[in-house]
């Protein structure tokens, strides 16, 4: 069944400039929906249309049953939607602990529900659990990563949003970040993934998107895209 | 007097061992890259995989850790930017750089006054007649009196085009992302002008682009990069056929 619904959805920062173009996508409960495209193609506005920070001008954006095109960030968080930026989105001054209780603000007045939340994170990630005294400033680069994660997990997302999860990691480290977001799944949060590493993205999605300037250009299966990556990235090539 | 190398060979640019590192990174790693006159060249590559590097290096706006650029066969790689400028390299931005507080015209017209300094002074409405047609060519004279930060994204491209083409003479112009989140009618009009001042005036142009299908219409050749190097070189239909190239946007 469909978590996430988008129906003509457009899209785009300054009058005039349309940056989603009509663009459908579905992303079904407990999947991972990957999205890939080339720079420009609109994958990162794609999710910062989603969790509120941008309007569409035009379409529908359906949760769980329920028209979500016209809330703000903060409201679609309490349906259970969890945003993960590019890049180490966290507080630097704060510290671990600190970070993950900002990710479970919206339920601040709640605080056993907010100590459980906190527990579980660290049950998930051990490594935050060590430093969890230590200024965000201190981590590593995935470290910082995992910990961006984790503070969305807290508030118990039934849709995390994922944008390039594993630039400006090294290989070895990016593989733990794919690792944790496989954990992620199998937990029961349905992942809409947005990267740049195509291989990766065949690799963890279960049904994927190609958005060029906006639009679909081509969806399927796994398989489907697996069977056809350099046929794929061959038409890219020729902007065909 | 015998002829500088480079120029030799015809070459209007040429890049021998090319090398950029930050810290661990090598940016750009001996890079080989040679330009006729009179050629619309495009730049692509993966994210991360040196064009913009490349770009900072042919503009002096980063110095070549090792390696030589050559401009009609004379070494540039050690001249600051403006001096790079005035032998005839032009760019522009992803992100423009203009003198906000200056009016459209006075940006466009900065490239001439910064000849003057160098003793290449040219009469006043010679410099007044040119930017005008520029201008006019980028549809922006009518916005030649509003100071340049009031424009949008779009019509600041324009300007940076315009500004490039004042500098005199001009034989190469680099451009950096010229597509990226224009209005689709300001793309028409930098595709126009880069086919126009390519064919009138010979310009010679290197595109860095992600838009396959605009840079398509424009290069009859493409240069490909990856992780620093050059990795392929030819027609896009060359390019997209070539293993290496493919496997470069696989990522892995």
């Amino acid at each position: 069944m469909a978590l996430l619904e988008l129906e003509g959805v457009v899209a785009g920062y300054v009058e005039g400039i349309d940056i989603l173009n009509d663009l459908r996508m579905t992303v079904a409960g407990g999947s991972v929906t990957g999205v890939i495209g080339p720079n420009g193609a609109g994958k990162s506005t794609l999710l910062k249309t989603i969790f509120g920070f941008l309007h569409s001008r035009q379409g529908r954006i359906v949760f769980d049953g329920r028209e979500v095109q016209s809330l703000a960030p903060h409201a679609l968080k309490r349906l259970g939607i969890g945003y993960v930026p590019q890049g180490a989105n966290v507080f630097p001054q704060l510290t671990v602990h600190e970070n993950l209780q900002i990710g479970s603000w919206v339920y601040r007045h709640d605080r056993a529900r907010v100590a459980s939340m906190l527990e579980r994170a660290y049950v998930a990630f051990p490594r935050l659990r060590e430093k969890r005294r230590l200024r965000a400033t201190g981590l590593s680069g995935g470290e910082a990563k995992m910990l961006s994660v984790a503070k969305e997990l807290v508030t118990d997302p039934t849709l995390l949003l994922v944008d390039e999860p594993s630039a400006g990691l090294a290989p070895r480290i990016a593989a733990q970040v794919y690792e944790r977001l496989l954990e992620v799944r199998s937990a029961g949060v349905t992942i809409l993934l947005v990267d740049q590493n195509v291989t990766k993205a065949v690799e963890i999605s279960d049904y994927l998107y190609m958005l060029e300037i906006g639009r679909v250009r081509r969806e399927g299966p796994r398989q489907a895209f697996a069977d056809q990556l350099r046929e794929i990235i061959r038409d890219s090539l020729l902007g065909a | 007097m015998t002829s500088a190398p480079g120029a030799a060979d015809g070459w209007l640019l040429e890049t021998r061992g090319l090398t950029k590192q930050f810290g661990g990174l090598v940016a750009v790693d001996g890079l080989p890259l040679t330009l006729r006159a009179g050629e619309v060249r495009g730049l692509i590559g993966p994210n991360g995989s040196g064009k913009t590097t490349t770009v900072n290096l042919l503009s002096g706006l980063y110095r070549a850790d090792a390696g030589e650029i050559r401009l009609r066969g004379e070494r540039i790689d050690r001249l600051p930017p403006h001096l790079i400028t005035a032998r005839g390299v032009a760019r522009t931005f992803q992100i423009p750089k203009l003198f906000g507080n200056m009016t459209v015209l006075e940006n466009a017209m900065v490239p001439a006054l910064a000849a003057i300094d160098l003793g290449r002074s040219r009469p006043r409405a010679d410099i007044l007649d040119r930017a005008r047609r520029l201008l006019a060519l980028l549809t922006l004279d009518e916005k030649r009196h509003d100071v340049a930060k009031e424009l949008s994204g779009g019509q600041s491209m324009l300007l940076q085009i315009a500004r490039g083409l004042m500098v005199s003479p001009i034989h190469l112009f680099l451009m950096d992302e010229p597509f990226a989140g224009v209005h689709p009618t300001i793309k028409d009009t930098i595709m126009e002008t880069i086919l126009q001042t390519n064919r009138e005036e010979g310009v010679t142009f290197l595109i860095v682009s992600h838009e396959m299908a605009t840079l398509r219409r424009l290069c009859p050749s493409v240069s490909v990069m990856h992780e620093g190097q050059l990795i392929a070189e030819g027609s896009f239909e060359e390019i997209a056929n070539h293993a290496v190239v493919v496997e470069a946007y696989l990522g892995r």
